[in-house]
């Protein structure tokens, strides 16, 4: 007995109004409780399945399990984060990275006493709020197909805006750094930063959407 | 998971065990394959189930591949060139730990002895 696409549909609601708001989390929770209840009903005659039939087994199903999968949840939000910051930090040892991170870094240490270190200020600003602006327009309008959202996407982007914030709001160690030296680091720092954490949430999106079927 | 302060320091050399032999699998798949092998005596909940795949998947030692079967999508799981590797390691000291465990419980106190 195969569960109907609306059955399917219901048993994927009740988990997002469960507060499992991952889809490819959700996707593996349906298809393991729909399998468990298509087995459980193997034995069900007369034609299509009956969604009060579908519903009563389901009922007592989750009953049964709701907090197994809420537990698996909470782990699975924890192991997303720590994936999302291997993710950024495996791109930055990247062969290409370590090449260029040091040539940004000789290039600022050049261009401050060049062009001055108030208009290299203002230049690195404009980038980077250009990037996080970028990351923001791709969280609203880009990576939630249909509204929903890919877990290891999501702790990316807020990861990395909660980093920035802080940096941004509350170190803010362009106001403390005045030695060129320390300010070309820093800056080259948080430009890899950035720059490979933008990289790295396009690429794992579209590896998600390909692995979702996405278009 | 009966006992399972025992069995969860397991689970994962369970999981890629059963994926060396299996080829690939899904969630659901493994629980009922550890229920049928243990005669019903190990229960894999999927509280512990999943966290252990996504954090195998993580680490690089599996990779999924997803499906459309039956209205729905599903997750097929299978070891990566490392994870057999690391197959490999896990089960020999999962071994030698069940070894090391038979000898300890086994074992008679020598009276002569004294700790």
């Amino acid at each position: 007995m195969k569960l109907t696409k609306e059955q399917i549909g219901f048993i994927d609601n009740y988990l997002k109004n469960s507060g499992i708001n991952y889809i490819d989390i959700r996707y593996e929770m349906v298809d393991h409780i729909a399998t468990e209840l298509e087995i459980n009903l193997a034995d069900y005659k007369g034609g299509a399945l009956h969604n009060d039939i579908f519903r009563e087994h389901f009922k007592a199903y989750m009953v049964k399990n709701k907090a197994q999968f809420l537990a698996s949840n909470k782990q699975f939000a924890k192991t997303a984060r720590k994936r999302a910051f291997k993710l950024i930090l495996k791109n930055i040892v990247r062969p290409t990275s370590l090449l260029l991170t040091p040539l940004l870094f000789i290039v600022l240490y050049k261009a401050i006493p060049m062009a001055g270190i108030e208009t290299v200020k203002d230049i690195l600003h404009i980038t980077y709020t250009v990037l996080l602006i970028a990351i923001v327009l791709f969280d609203k309008f880009n990576y939630k197909t249909k509204t929903e959202k890919f877990s290891v996407v999501d702790k990316m982007i807020s990861g990395c805006l909660i980093a920035v914030y802080v940096v941004f709001v509350f170190v803010r160690p362009d106001k403390i750094i005045s030695n060129p030296l320390w300010l070309s680091a820093y800056y080259t720092l948080f430009i890899a930063f950035i720059t490979t954490s933008a990289i790295t949430l396009l690429l794992l999106s579209a590896k998600y959407k390909q692995q979702y079927g996405y278009k | 998971m009966k006992n399972s302060s025992l069995y969860k320091g397991s689970l994962t050399t369970i999981i890629m065990k059963l994926l060396e032999e299996n080829g690939r699998m899904y969630g659901y798949e493994i629980t009922q394959k550890v229920k049928l092998i243990t005669q019903g005596e190990l229960n894999i909940t999927e509280g512990a189930l999943y966290p252990a795949l996504h954090k195998l998947e993580g680490e690089g030692l599996l990779e999924a591949e997803v499906e459309k079967v039956d209205n729905r999508l599903r997750k097929y799981y299978k070891l990566t060139e490392n994870g057999q590797k690391e197959t490999v390691n896990r089960l020999s000291e999962l071994e030698d730990f069940i070894r090391n465990m038979q000898t300890l419980v086994n074992s008679k106190t020598n009276p002569d002895i004294q700790f």
